[in-house]
């Protein structure tokens, strides 16, 4: 179907109307933490039956927009992720928030995720059949050596030393073997606690390290008046930043597009991915961390280009990539479309091409009330710490407690409040704990698949393709950090020393 | 007046929470009126947006009319659905606590000793049923069930000792072959797998994997139901084909904490038969892929009682069972 015809049909008053309902009401959910896209979605389902098909997919993607958009905003003016992927924004937003800067960053994050979002539903308007055989290309042994690479760059870019990095991405893993085991079913390390079977749902712990562990540290500072961000600043990217952003604003598309479309990648990944790579090809690579604009952007896109490049395993093979994606299938089915190769065989076009040129729109609203919504939503930031404090205490636990009202999670949330406290005030970085937590179970799980699949032998790692070439960029990427961070030390003492 | 606007907004605030404290005590002292009153709680043991979770939430909402309550669903998920089960067996016996029973409760009480039994609870009735399918890739060598005989095949499964592992390993068992079995993070996982050449065959329900069967890229060798399905009257039953595997199939039924008043027990079957006739909820059901099969509380409880020893001997070979303690 032609594009400006498709666009036509779906740029109607009913239509525009839906999908700003549903960006809405994402942004409204996704304020609150713990209330990811996929718990929006699932808890809007419902009202969506007695739409027609269009207009409940429109809603649906609305609320997917906007959800990912209002993660981004608590983690810029709060440090509190909505999502795993919402920890990486945390990066670079909130130093740019502690500076006064948090409208610059929110706007340009908006920008960031738009472009994402376009980028990525055009790759799956253009080639979301082709693509799909390529995700089917995915076994096993594939998934476990991106998890590899994604591990390997919390390793590279997160911390001041490596040795720490690797400390803390370690603790992550470990805690991810905590539960039920992923593929027997029989508990392990739960030293007898029934609760512990859930093992230590990332969620939770990340909503602890982060936020809940931000509130114990801001706690210390005397002053119950003062503010932790005194200004928003304006909102609306400048030219210049835009211009400055947009190479790793498309860099971080193409890598979000990429991992969404294989199925189980995940946000938290894409973002993480992103952020190594805009810092690996940065000019100022110490910027990163400290509020670079490069560091924010990179990684929104990318998680913005999972949201498209997840629905091409949905639509074109009926599989879906994530959580979200699985409960849009869900409201597919109810509508009584199964996705899969006959949606692109002429019996579900009236559909699909319709589908897309309203996720390109929902993308189009998002940014626009993500740019003018963007100030009373961050006002709430410039509440003074006595009110501030508290408040994101209780929205923490909310956040760990929401999605299934078990009081377990309010303990995680608390335990990892304390581990992340100590992890900052011992220069630990807090982030590739969390990465290790997020890709743990993927790491181990695959690599057990893969061996079973393989009789147990570790070769098959090496000696397919795809994954040889994901470990030797894994070792490559470790090999270069480790001699960059060693460089630069050594450049930083000979400093030292000249000016003394 | 001696007081500042300051300081009389301050005195004003216990008030308001002395009203709010009271008012609750209060609201919660209500007589006790004939069931139901009040809200019904739906356990479900499983994560928002599955398909066990959208079918509960869809035969609940047509439930509240006839049971003339509000039902609200929470979903308690983990450890293969022992956590929200082992709340349920826990929950008050007075119809205000209820629950989703599917099939891993069966299989949960061999797995796992410590998770809750049959018999701590009580049945009120199955609403769905969805029977098995054994599916392999059509280029495969295997055209029906004899064809498997001497085979050597990699099976997925969405768990170790889950039900798309034991109907494969009953058969397995059947034919006196031994497969190697992989577990994956669920049948869409599995599926992808599946279509990717990674793995031989799976046991799914026809729900996921139907179109790939229409379009000729899967094929089905047979079914463990009792008897041929309306969705596949082609294909036989693996007992027609001489195979003599239990009826293994996933279903969906409501269960109450055991020991319900009987009156209580009456109102809630009776609401839930007439839910499971009615119309709008059978054709919601259709169009959702559901597929409704009414059993009453008694034959649910009789049709689980007579599998219960069969998966206690299967996963006992499978040599997952664990010695009840």
């Amino acid at each position: 179907m032609e594009l400006a015809a498709t666009l036509g049909n779906v740029f109607t008053p009913a239509s525009l109307m839906w999908i700003v309902i549903g960006a809405s009401a994402g942004i409204i959910v996704g304020v609150i933490p713990g209330l990811t896209a996929t718990v929006a979605i699932a808890l809007l389902v419902p009202l969506t039956l007695d739409l027609d098909p269009l207009h409940s997919m429109l809603m649906l993607t609305g609320i997917f927009a906007g959800s990912q958009y209002s993660n981004s905003i608590t983690s810029i003016m709060l440090r509190t992720p909505g999502n795993p992927a919402g920890a990486v924004t945390i990066f670079d937003g909130y130093p740019m928030a502690l500076k006064g800067e948090a409208g610059r960053a929110i706007g340009l994050g908006a920008w960031a995720s738009a472009f994402g979002g376009i980028f990525s539903v055009l790759v799956l308007w253009a080639f979301s059949q082709l693509l799909a055989s390529v995700a089917l290309k995915f076994s096993p042994v594939e998934y476990f050596s991106v998890a590899v690479l994604g591990l390997t760059t919390a390793v590279a870019v997160t911390g001041t030393s490596k040795a720490r990095s690797l400390t803390a991405t370690a603790l992550g893993l470990l805690v991810g073997v905590i539960g039920t085991d992923p593929l027997v079913n029989l508990p392990r390390f739960t030293f007898g606690l029934p609760e512990l079977r859930l093992g230590v749902p990332f969620l939770a712990a990340i909503i602890g390290v982060f936020a809940m562990a931000e509130v114990l540290r801001l706690a210390e500072v005397p002053g119950r008046k003062t503010r932790m961000v005194t200004t928003i600043g304006r909102i609306l990217p400048s030219w210049a930043d835009i211009r400055r952003t947009f190479r790793p604003v498309f860099r971080g598309s193409v890598i979000g597009t990429i991992v969404g479309i294989l199925p189980g990648g995940g946000g938290a990944m894409a973002s993480f991915i992103a952020y190594g790579e805009a810092k690996r090809v940065s000019k100022k690579p110490e910027e990163f961390g400290k509020g670079s604009i490069e560091g924010l952007t990179a990684p929104d896109a990318a998680g913005n280009g999972v949201a498209g490049g997840a629905m091409v395993p949905l639509l074109s093979l009926g599989i879906p990539g994530d959580a979200a994606t699985a409960v849009m299938l869900g409201a597919l089915v109810i509508q009584g479309i199964t996705p899969g190769p006959a949606l692109f065989d002429g019996r579900g076009a009236d559909l699909v091409y319709p589908l897309f040129a309203g996720m390109l729109l929902a993308n189009v609203a998002m940014l626009i009330m993500g740019l003018t919504l963007a100030r009373p939503l961050a006002s709430v930031a410039l509440l003074p710490r006595s009110i501030l404090l508290p408040a994101i205490a209780t929205l923490s636990f909310t956040g760990a407690f929401i999605a299934t009202g078990q009081t377990y999670l309010l303990w995680v949330t608390l335990v990892f409040g304390v581990i992340g406290y100590l992890m900052v005030r011992f220069d630990y970085p807090v982030a590739a704990l969390a990465l290790g937590l997020v890709l743990g179970p993927i790491l181990e799980s695959n690599l057990r698949r893969g061996l079973m699949l393989h009789d147990g032998d570790a070769s098959v790692f090496l000696t397919r393709p795809i994954s040889a070439v994901l470990l030797l960029a894994a070792v490559a990427l470790l090999v270069v950090s480790i001699w960059g961070s060693r460089r630069s030390r050594k450049k930083a003492a000979a400093k030292e020393l000249s000016t003394v | 007046m001696r007081t500042t606007p300051g300081t009389g907004r301050r005195s004003a605030a216990p008030w308001i929470a002395a009203a709010v404290a009271v008012g609750t005590i209060l609201s919660g002292c209500g007589a006790a009126g004939p069931y139901p009153d009040g809200t019904v709680e739906l356990m479900i043991p499983w994560s928002a947006g599955g398909g066990s979770d959208l079918s509960a939430r869809l035969f609940v909402s047509e439930l509240e009319e006839p049971l003339s309550a509000t039902i609200s669903p929470a979903n308690e998920p983990g450890a293969n659905g022992a956590i929200g089960w082992g709340s349920l067996a826990q929950a008050d016996n007075d119809g205000y606590s209820v629950g989703l029973l599917t099939y891993d409760v069966l299989s949960n009480e061999i797995l796992d000793p410590t998770s809750p039994a049959l018999e701590d609870f009580d049945i009120l009735a199955q609403y769905e049923q969805q029977e098995l399918y054994f599916y392999v890739p059509s280029d495969s060598p295997y055209e029906t069930a004899a064809d498997l005989e001497g085979s050597n095949l990699t099976v997925g499964t969405s768990g170790m000792g889950g039900i798309d592992h034991q109907a494969p390993a009953a058969l397995a068992r059947e034919l006196g072959v031994e497969w190697e079995y992989v577990p994956f993070d669920g049948q869409a996982d599995g599926l992808t797998n599946l279509l990717g050449g990674n793995i031989d065959a799976f046991v799914f329900t026809p729900t996921v994997a139907a179109q790939y069967v229409e379009d000729g890229t899967l094929r089905i060798l047979g079914t463990f139901a009792s008897e041929r399905t309306e969705e596949y009257p082609d294909t036989a039953t693996f007992v027609e084909q001489g195979y003599d595997v239990p009826p293994i199939a996933s279903f969906r039924g409501i269960a109450a904490p055991a020991g319900l008043d009987e009156e209580v027990r009456a109102t809630l079957v009776e609401a839930i038969e007439t839910t499971a006739q009615d119309e709008e909820y059978l054709a919601a059901a259709a169009e959702a892929g559901n597929t409704p099969r009414y059993r009453t509380g008694e034959d649910f409880e009789a049709y689980m009682n007579e599998l219960r020893p069969t998966i206690a001997d299967l996963l006992q070979e499978m040599g997952l069972a664990q010695a009840a303690g």
